[in-house]
């Protein structure tokens, strides 16, 4: 039996934050959310998520300064890669982060709850 | 003794000084009429001389009729002197020189006769005293008269002379006087009031008393200079030297060789034919001789004309100021001999600009507009700032009337004053060279308006520079503006988006209403999510910040994916997208850019065409690019309404036809047709063949 997916949320946004959540716990995954990149470097670092969702957009946060903590926690936490949502679409930032180790972007404007979950399901396969 | 000596010393004496002043300027009236006065004291004192020491009575009378025919043109010469000095020409009018020049003739003549002295006293035997007769009178009167008017003209010339003139007249007015005095005291006083007739012999000096004094005026101008005296002097005496061997040595000869019996005719012809060679050959051997003379003496000598020559090619040499300046001022030195040469230059803005000179001294003497020489100019401030700056001349510039600048010249290397041919030199340059400083003077001021100019252009430029530079902060501005406002405003439709669909999708039953407005407010916030989408992409676009990432990659692949994601929205309206895609279609652009094209295109075809339509993705390569084409079975494009397409916010009212209105941000073919023509492709629309539209676009081949 397939553990459950833990997933760890992390966007300033509160109100998407909330619809996100109860998509993803509907698809019977375990999430953990945040509302600011230290908060969610907090539970990086207890490790364990098999995604995570970044804002990269994110006051106060550098999301590409987050990404490469994420990155150097990555062999005491062992967490998942890292998948970026944005509301820009395709553009330099996506670009930075690509490199930087995400692997993959969603454009929150692009996708209903019902679409971002498929997407999340997609990337959880893709994480293996 | 003394007599014969005083005799003989003041005869040469006057021929001596009459030749030099002939030579020296032997066409000027003043010089001639000085030397014929000279010459006529000269035979006056000989005659006089011999009158007093005649054998016999007779040839006493004689002699002093000819004293007395001789003596009378003394005063029409002095006359002629006064009125004529300093000039070359005689300017007496006709009128008065007629009666002038006519009654001492007559006088002359009637001196000769018994009229005048018909014989000498024959109560004094020891002593010589002539009577005088009738024809006296007339001789007095004329003499007299004349010689009157000729001291009258002198005292009233003095008086309105100033200057140099008026201390040369004032020289010759002296020497008048005290000649006359001399003579008077000689020959009248002593020898009437005092009986002692002896002071006669010593009579003649005061000739040269009064030669001497005009000479001395004379020499004080530039008439005189005394270097040429000397050599034309020379050169005159070797002239007669040579002249007189030759004529000696052809009659010598010829009287041997030729014709050696010594008659008369004999002799006659031979003098003839050696003064005709004189004649054939004289003025040749003058130039010949006075060429030597001058090439031995004159070392400083120039030429004027090859002077002026240079000077010319100088001056038109260089448009620029200190260069003309210093290469004119450098010539005259040179070949001038002079010592010190200046100049200085007035500018429009009123600057004195000067060169080997102070500039301020120099201009208020310049400024007098005149040509100034130092031993020509009386005392006073003008003379005394000569002095000080050591100028001998001050030559103005002048055009046109305006005194733009003066030179300044000091005094002669040798040491001699100004010549003729110096001052010639300088009058004949002066008007020449103001032009040229003219010239000079403008062509400064287009290249100080130049350099002022190109200031202008400058500051100008950085002005622009400036402006510019705010205006692409200006943008930067905007961009980063809209960047974050379009950011903004899409996240709260993300929300809005999330919700409603959560509503839409969710437990809660929903009537039909109800679900009716909900679809609205989600499709309303779909248009607003892509106006947002539309406007970032179009100021992007148009501020050349789009980001582009060409990859090579297989067109109608991203087209599979795109038609993939269209066919719900199509299931909505019961149709399907049918494709027809080649494989292998490689293109070289980038594919999110052409996803986003595809998507437009099908989402349009979808949207216009009725329910149950057709909509057709064909991909392929034709004409070697390729190409990509949408087909609908859908309303159609007006003709008219063509042209509005690719527009910025180009709408097409839809109402009434059986797609009813179709709403639309008006920006999603402009933003297809610019992400198209950046990837260096071709964009447009057709009529369908089935009464719809065919959208299509190429790119070039990878």
């Amino acid at each position: 039996m397939a553990h459950k997916s833990r997933v760890l949320l992390i966007d300033d946004d509160e109100d998407l934050l909330n619809v996100y959540e109860r998509s993803l716990l509907e698809l019977g995954m375990e999430v953990d959310t945040a509302s600011d990149g230290d908060q969610g470097l907090v539970l990086a670092r207890k490790g364990g998520y098999n995604l995570i969702l970044l804002d990269v957009m994110m006051p106060k946060v550098d999301g590409l300064a987050f990404l490469t903590a994420i990155k150097q926690m990555q062999t005491e936490s062992k967490n998942g890669p890292v998948v970026i949502l944005t509301s820009l679409d395709r553009d330099v930032i996506v670009g930075e982060a690509m490199k930087m180790g995400a692997i993959g972007c969603v454009t929150k404007n692009d996708v209903d709850p019902g679409q971002f979950a498929v997407k999340v399901k997609e990337f959880l396969q893709m994480a293996g | 003794m003394l007599e014969i000596a005083i005799t003989v010393l003041v005869a040469v004496a006057n021929i001596v000084l009459g030749l030099l002043v002939y030579l020296n300027n032997p066409k000027g009236a003043t010089n001639r009429l000085l030397a014929t006065l000279a010459l006529v004291f000269a035979v006056w004192t000989g005659l006089n001389f011999f009158s007093l020491h005649a054998a016999n009575a007779k040839l006493t009378l004689g002699l002093i009729r000819a004293v007395m025919a001789v003596v009378v043109f003394k005063a029409p010469l002095l006359f002629l002197l006064v009125h004529t000095y300093p000039g070359n020409k005689i300017t007496l009018r006709k009128m008065y020189l007629t009666p002038l020049v006519a009654l001492p003739v007559l006088a002359s003549v009637l001196a000769l006769t018994p009229w005048v002295f018909p014989h000498l006293d024959p109560t004094v035997p020891n002593q010589i005293k002539p009577v005088p007769g009738p024809g006296m009178l007339v001789w007095a009167v004329t003499f007299f008269g004349v010689l009157v008017a000729a001291i009258g003209l002198l005292v009233r010339r003095f008086r309105n002379s100033s200057g140099l003139l008026k201390s040369q007249m004032g020289v010759m007015l002296f020497g008048f006087v005290l000649s006359f005095a001399f003579f008077l005291f000689t020959n009248f006083i002593m020898v009437n009031v005092f009986g002692n007739p002896s002071g006669v012999a010593l009579g003649p000096v005061f000739t040269i008393i009064l030669v001497g004094s005009i000479f001395y005026s004379i020499v004080r101008h530039r008439l005189f200079d005394v270097r040429t005296l000397v050599v034309r002097s020379v050169a005159f005496t070797m002239l007669v030297a040579v002249v007189g061997v030759l004529y000696a040595g052809v009659t010598t000869v010829g009287r041997l060789y030729l014709f050696p019996e010594t008659d008369l005719w004999g002799r006659a012809v031979g003098s003839t034919m050696a003064a005709i060679l004189i004649a054939f050959t004289f003025q040749e051997l003058r130039r010949r001789i006075e060429k030597i003379t001058d090439s031995i003496f004159y070392k400083n000598r120039y030429s004027s004309e090859k002077v002026l020559g240079r000077l010319s090619h100088i001056m038109a040499s260089t448009l620029l100021l200190e260069d003309l300046a210093q290469l004119t001022l450098r010539e005259i030195l040179d070949q001038v001999k002079m010592t010190t040469a200046g100049m200085v230059v007035f500018s429009k803005s009123g600057e004195a600009w000067s060169t080997g000179t102070d500039a301020k001294a120099a201009e208020k003497l310049v400024r007098k507009g005149m040509m100034v020489i130092f031993d020509e100019t009386e005392e006073g401030e003008d003379k005394e700032t000569m002095r000080q700056l050591k100028l001998t001349a001050v030559v103005p510039l002048v055009v046109k009337d305006e005194v733009i600048g003066g030179m300044v010249l000091g005094a002669k290397a040798s040491g001699d004053i100004y010549s003729s041919q110096d001052i010639n030199l300088i009058e004949i340059l002066a008007p020449e060279l103001a032009v040229a400083v003219k010239n000079a003077l403008s062509y400064r001021e287009i290249q100080m308006f130049n350099v002022t100019l190109q200031e202008e252009v400058r500051k100008a430029t950085e002005e622009l520079r400036v402006a510019n530079e705010k205006l692409r902060q200006l943008d930067r501005l905007k961009d980063e503006f809209i960047s974050i406002a379009s950011h903004e405003l899409r996240s709260p439709a993300a929300v809005v988006k999330n919700y409603v669909w959560e509503v839409l999708n969710g437990k809660a039953r929903l009537t039909s209403r109800t679900r009716d407005d909900l679809n609205r407010a989600y499709r309303a916030n779909e248009r607003l999510e892509q106006l947002v989408a539309d406007l970032l992409d179009v100021s992007r676009i148009e501020s050349g910040r789009i980001e582009l990432r060409p990859e090579k990659f297989d067109l109608g692949r991203v087209v599979q994916e795109v038609v993939r994601d269209a066919q719900q929205k199509a299931s909505e309206k019961e149709m399907e997208v049918k494709t027809e895609i080649e494989g292998g279609v490689m293109v070289m652009v980038d594919p999110d850019k052409m996803r986003q094209v595809v998507g437009n295109f099908v989402d349009n075809a979808i949207k216009f065409t009725p329910n149950k339509g057709r909509v057709g993705v064909r991909v392929r390569v034709a004409e070697r690019v390729a190409q990509v084409r949408v087909e609908d079975s859908g309303v159609g494009i007006k003709k008219e309404d063509m042209g509005k397409l690719f527009t910025k916010f180009g709408r097409i009212d839809t109402s009434g036809t059986a797609v009813g209105r179709t709403p639309g941000t008006g920006l999603g073919l402009y933003v297809c047709k610019k992400l198209v023509e950046l990837a260096g492709g071709k964009i447009g629309v057709e009529a369908g063949p089935g009464g719809g539209s065919m959208f299509w676009f190429t790119l070039p081949p990878a």
